[in-house]
């Protein structure tokens, strides 16, 4: 059973991606505007023209195109900029890297806090903590992320207090693991646009399962409050948990974008939003699908995670 | 961008009055002696500078390739040439790998003798094979380097070895400019077994690590040929995309030095006691040009409109912060021909029938831009907004500085940066037909005439006279708006000392020579 | 977001205006209403009043404030409160045009999905999944890098954003109405299928639906002034709350209302009318609950 499910979540995955590709090729390929008039601009020769349709394959046929470009996707081969004249796996796969690792400590930093402090907004439901912490929340999330960045350079960097480095200037010849202190600010920008949502989404769960007969019976027991949150109502809210958390990290794939180009922190994000700027057609059809997947499979894994945290679908599904 | 014209500055040239006799004069000075002054006893050996610069990923280390002013900066560090641009007007050079450059009369025949016991940073011995092969690769027509027209009058197959430290050059046309081409990044020497993944000059700094668009990485050169320099132990040139950030690093510490800033940077350091701030007046500008092989600006009254269009008093208020002084649409000031013109000022009424009898009245066009200097935006914008008054509408398309450098010399309609020099040598590569640096396409064979005239001449009153022809064509009918004369502004952190103003062709940082520089 | 948005909308009755009245007595739709209704005045008649075009230059660049500059000069000399009063009405107009193409779209798909035939409905679903699997903001960087940042591509950027989510919602929403008494009622006496979706489950869905457009609309400002910030707006010189902030970051110290004042406008639009669907979201929970009970 748990393995027809694995099977048929994997298939549908697998079924997503490349729907995925087909969309990105189609976008790229047959809406209005044309790649390579934009980008060689006002009065480019026709042997101009003529080269960039041949070193981007528009003069193969639509399918032919499809699948040497899905080919390489596969093999590495992504093909290279057409501004820069780097290979896009060069240029993606150290980004890559520094993206994940400002994915993985946001994550870090953001989880606990936020299944804390929607915890404790729960059991204090409608008390002075839960007000405001809502209030708080409501207002974070109603600064966009570009102007939280700002606003962390300026207090925790340049202006107020001189904490934080402002510039994430990665030295490419060391690992950034080594670098750390440059990620601790877009870190923090990241957290706080970011955080009002899964705070919510944990304090509703919290809400529910406090309110549930479960919980109602262990404390006629007569269980201690302490053991009632961290025994029972924690671990009965795990699944909804992981749900916000995964969710949140969907919503960071896309904020994670911004964050980085406030911070010039060389990610993925930020080499997207450069690339969309010069139209390098090749870097953003690439950088697209790769987020894409990684969406996807955050979402396989979250499905997984939930069926096996929660007792009652788990039993469903052995 | 300010491509081949920045190394064409280094390129320098006394007023055009060079000669033997300045040549002469010049020759037993060590470049840079005076402008190193230390109050406080010799520089402090050690540190690390970080300097952050705007560039983007087109960046390289191959000295006779570099284009962008941080492909400039690098190459200065790295390599030498047989001369160096002195600091300090009036334009003249100084030795720097040559020993002496001697040319006949008629400016045919040029000899040049090396300075001896210079060590590459591998340690070999530099020689006249290592001249001999550097001049070939710069001219080499399968792949030409960027001094390409700068040493147009060289003939590579016509180079005389005398000895181990001298060459002869026949050159192939009069060349009275010729000692004043070598002051250039795109004309350094290299050796003979130059590897451009591994690079090896002679400069002050020797290569360490390298990733367009990131950071450069150079360490001291123990052996370098002026003794006792560099001070500092490493030198980190850092690329950013935007001024935004990199002000932000400043402020934050993380680099040491920033260079060719937006003025309004300075209002906001301005109240820190941690940083200094160099002012560098001179001829740089950062003129609005315009393509004259296209229309429209192939219409000669498109291009007088647009000059007429310039509020330039608002112009150095608006976009320079005051920092900058007008100018009269001609550039290299500190020429000795620069001639005295009616100043242009903004004349609406005359622009619009200019336009009208172009048959172009309320037009629109393109204005293409990038941060990569300071500047450049602004100026940018406040032109736009003065042109409305004209009825013409220019749209603004500000490009990061990987997408802009892409297409350096293709946009119709752009402003760029460019160091200052003296006519006679930014001629060929800025004006000449096929320059290097030829972004206007401007094709005028009177003009190209006259330059030649004032090639064969090295009669300082002739070479006036020439030059003063010159630079009335631009006035006339140039392809450039010289709006202003930009002062570029550059912030450091006050530990630092050995920074002068570069006031002879305007660039950033005491021309980024990092040898002098040392921590306090 | 979408956890925060009600999906229980179950008693088919018709109460729709009731939602409305009941959100309205609510002080947290009242505060609400009044700082959306303040930012959308200064967005739409701010323009009339701005003392000075938005690109004329009215004294030096970044200063706190001058005699001619009440709220002091952006980087260019320009005079930051006319910058700000113009600067909201494109903003506002493309957020909701977008909201309004997505929330349509997606409530027709989201119809057709919940109402027609099990095929219909896959299909549906799995496009707005398809969607889905891209954050928004790529899937609007894609289109804008193909067709360029015009006006047109980022309503429609906007709307492609929405529209799944909006689908969803619609879907669940319409399937719980569906098998109402007098849907079934409706159906047995012949309505057309048109004339059920119109004048049945469209009123009975109207309180998700409000609640939708209202989180919609605020994202949609935020992500508007997050492409405008990246560049990808419009661009200089025309102002523009996002680029104002772009712009500016560097004069934060010296002229901190050029980037204040768009941050607090954004933020103040979004929270008021965050407030407003909160409020129509809870009436409209309080009403099922009293219709129900």
């Amino acid at each position: 059973m748990i393995k027809s499910m694995l099977i048929r979540r994997l298939a549908g995955g697998l079924l997503m991606l490349w729907l995925i590709s087909v969309l990105v090729f189609v976008t790229i390929h047959l809406l209005p505007g044309d790649a390579v008039t934009s980008l060689l601009g006002h009065d480019a020769t026709p042997e101009q023209f003529e080269s960039l349709t041949r070193q981007l394959g528009l003069d193969q046929p639509l399918l032919t195109q499809y699948v040497t470009w899905i080919k390489g996707l596969f093999t590495g081969e992504w093909g290279s900029s057409l501004v820069s004249s780097l290979s896009v796996s060069d240029i993606v796969g150290s980004r890559m890297e520094n993206t994940a690792v400002l994915s993985i400590m946001a994550m870090l930093v953001m989880g606990p806090l936020a299944i804390g402090i929607g915890t404790l907004s729960a059991i204090r439901n409608g008390r002075a903590f839960d007000n405001v912490n809502s209030v708080l929340t409501l207002v974070l999330s109603a600064i966009p992320g570009f102007a939280i960045g700002v606003l962390v350079i300026y207090f925790f960097a340049t202006n107020v207090f001189h904490w934080l480095p402002a510039a994430s200037i990665i030295d490419p010849e060391k690992s950034v693991w080594l670098q750390l202190d440059l990620v601790v600010a877009p870190m923090i920008a990241a957290v706080l646009s970011m955080i009002p949502y899964p705070i919510r989404m944990v304090r509703a769960a919290m809400i529910d399962v406090l309110q549930s007969d479960y919980i109602m019976l262990a404390r006629l027991k007569g269980l201690p409050e302490r053991r009632v949150i961290f025994r029972h109502a924690l671990r009965n809210g795990l699944g909804p948990m992981i749900q916000a958390l995964a969710l949140t990290l969907l919503f960071l794939t896309g904020g994670i974008i911004v964050v980085e180009t406030v911070f010039s922190y060389p990610g993925v994000g930020y080499e997207l939003v450069q690339a969309v700027n010069h139209r390098d057609v090749p870097v953003v059809q690439t950088i697209v699908v790769l987020l894409a997947a990684i969406c996807v499979v955050i979402n396989l894994l979250a499905d997984l995670a939930v069926a096996f945290a929660t007792p009652r679908l788990r039993t469903k599904l052995l | 961008m300010a491509p081949p014209l920045s190394r064409r500055s280094f390129l320098a040239g006394g007023t055009g009055a060079i000669g033997l006799a300045a040549l002469a004069a010049c020759g037993t000075s060590t470049p840079d002696s005076s402008s190193n002054p230390s109050p406080s006893g010799p520089p402090k050996r050690g540190g690390t500078l970080r300097v952050g610069s705007i560039g983007g990923t087109k960046d390289t280390l191959d000295a006779h390739f570099s284009s962008t002013d941080m492909d400039q900066q690098r190459s200065q560090n790295l390599y030498d040439s047989l001369m160096y641009l002195s600091s300090e007007l009036p334009y003249h050079l100084e030795f720097a790998l040559a020993e002496s450059i001697e040319l006949n009369a008629d400016a045919t025949v040029a000899t040049v003798r090396l300075r001896q016991g210079v060590e590459f940073h591998h340690g070999k011995t530099l020689t006249a094979d290592d001249l001999i092969f550097t001049v070939r690769r710069i001219l080499n027509p399968d792949n030409y380097g960027r001094a390409k027209t700068a040493l147009a009058a060289v003939n590579p197959n016509d180079l005389k070895k005398i000895d181990d430290r001298t060459v002869q050059f026949n050159l192939i046309t009069p060349d009275s400019m010729f000692p004043k081409r070598w002051g250039s990044a795109t004309t350094s020497i290299l050796p003979t077994d130059y590897d451009p993944a591994n690079p090896v000059g002679t400069g002050p700094f020797k290569y360490k690590s390298f990733t367009p668009g990131a950071r450069s990485v150079f360490v001291r050169n123990p052996n370098y040929w002026l003794e006792g320099q560099p001070y500092l132990d490493e030198v980190h040139i850092i690329t950013f995309a935007d001024n935004t950030s990199r002000t932000a690093a400043l402020l934050a510490g993380q680099v040491d030095a920033i260079d060719g800033v937006d003025p309004t940077v300075l209002a906001q350091i301005g109240s820190s006691s941690k940083f200094e701030t160099m002012i560098t007046k001179s001829g740089f500008y950062q003129p609005i040009t315009m393509r004259v092989d296209l229309a429209p600006f192939n219409d000669v009254r498109v291009r007088q409109a647009f000059r007429l269009m310039v509020d330039r008093p608002a112009m150095v208020k608006q976009a320079y912060s005051g920092y900058a002084e007008i100018a009269n649409d001609m550039p290299n000031p500190a020429d000795p021909a620069y001639p005295t013109l009616p100043q242009r000022v903004q004349d609406i009424d005359q622009a619009k029938s200019l336009l009208k009898a172009a048959g172009l009245e309320g037009m629109t066009v393109t204005l293409t831009t990038t941060p990569e200097n300071g500047g450049l935006v602004n100026s940018a914008q406040v032109f736009a907004q003065q042109a409305a008054a004209a009825g013409v509408t220019v749209k603004i398309e500000n490009l990061s500085p990987t997408a802009y450098d892409a297409k350096f010399k293709d946009w119709p309609f752009t402003n760029g940066y460019w160091a200052a020099s003296v006519i006679g040598l930014s001629y060929s590569g800025r004006f000449l037909k096929g320059g290097g640096a030829n972004d206007s396409h401007w094709d005028d064979p009177a003009g190209d005439a006259i330059y030649r005239d004032l090639l064969k001449t090295t009669d300082p009153a002739l070479q006036k006279e020439l030059g003063g022809k010159l630079f009335q064509r631009f006035y006339e009918m140039g392809p450039d708006i010289v709006h202003t004369f930009k002062n570029n502004l550059d912030v450091y952190s006050k530990n630092l000392t050995g920074f002068t103003p570069f006031n002879s062709n305007g660039w950033s940082l005491g021309a980024w020579r990092y040898r002098l520089v040392s921590f306090k | 977001m979408t956890v925060t948005a009600p999906t229980s909308v179950t008693t088919p009755m018709r109460r729709h205006r009731g939602f409305l009245r009941q959100a309205l007595g609510l002080r947290r739709t009242r505060i609400g209403l009044v700082a959306v209704g303040l930012l959308v005045a200064v967005a739409m008649v701010g323009p009339f009043l701005a003392p000075y075009s938005a690109t004329e230059f009215v004294d030096i660049p970044f200063l706190a404030n001058s005699d001619v500059a009440t709220l002091g000069t952006d980087n260019l000399g320009r005079d930051v409160l006319s910058r700000f009063l113009l600067g909201g009405r494109s903003i506002l107009v493309i957020a909701f045009l977008g909201t309004v193409l997505g929330v349509g779209t997606g409530t027709a798909l989201g119809l057709l999905a919940g109402y027609s035939t099990r095929f219909a409905d896959e299909a549906v679903m799995r496009l707005a999944d398809l969607l889905l699997a891209f954050p928004g903001i790529v899937l609007a960087l894609l289109l804008i890098t193909v067709s360029g940042p015009h006006d047109w591509v980022l309503v429609g950027v906007v709307g492609l954003g929405i529209m799944p989510y909006t689908a969803r919602i619609v879907r669940s929403s319409t399937m719980q109405v569906r098998d109402s008494d007098y849907v079934r009622y409706a159906e047995g006496t012949g309505t057309p299928t048109r004339r059920i979706l119109a004048s049945e489950i469209l009123p009975n869905i109207a309180a998700p639906l409000t609640v939708e457009f209202g989180l919609r609309l605020t994202q949609s400002i935020g992500a508007i002034a997050g492409l405008a910030y990246l560049g990808l707006g419009s661009g200089p010189p025309a102002a523009d709350w996002g680029l104002m902030i772009q712009e500016n970051q560097n004069g934060l110290t010296l002229a901190p209302m050029s980037v204040l004042l768009p941050i607090i406008a954004i933020a103040v639009l979004t929270v008021g009318a965050n407030l407003v669907t909160d409020g129509i979201a809870q009436a409209a929970a309080g009403v099922n609950r009293a219709v129900e009970g």
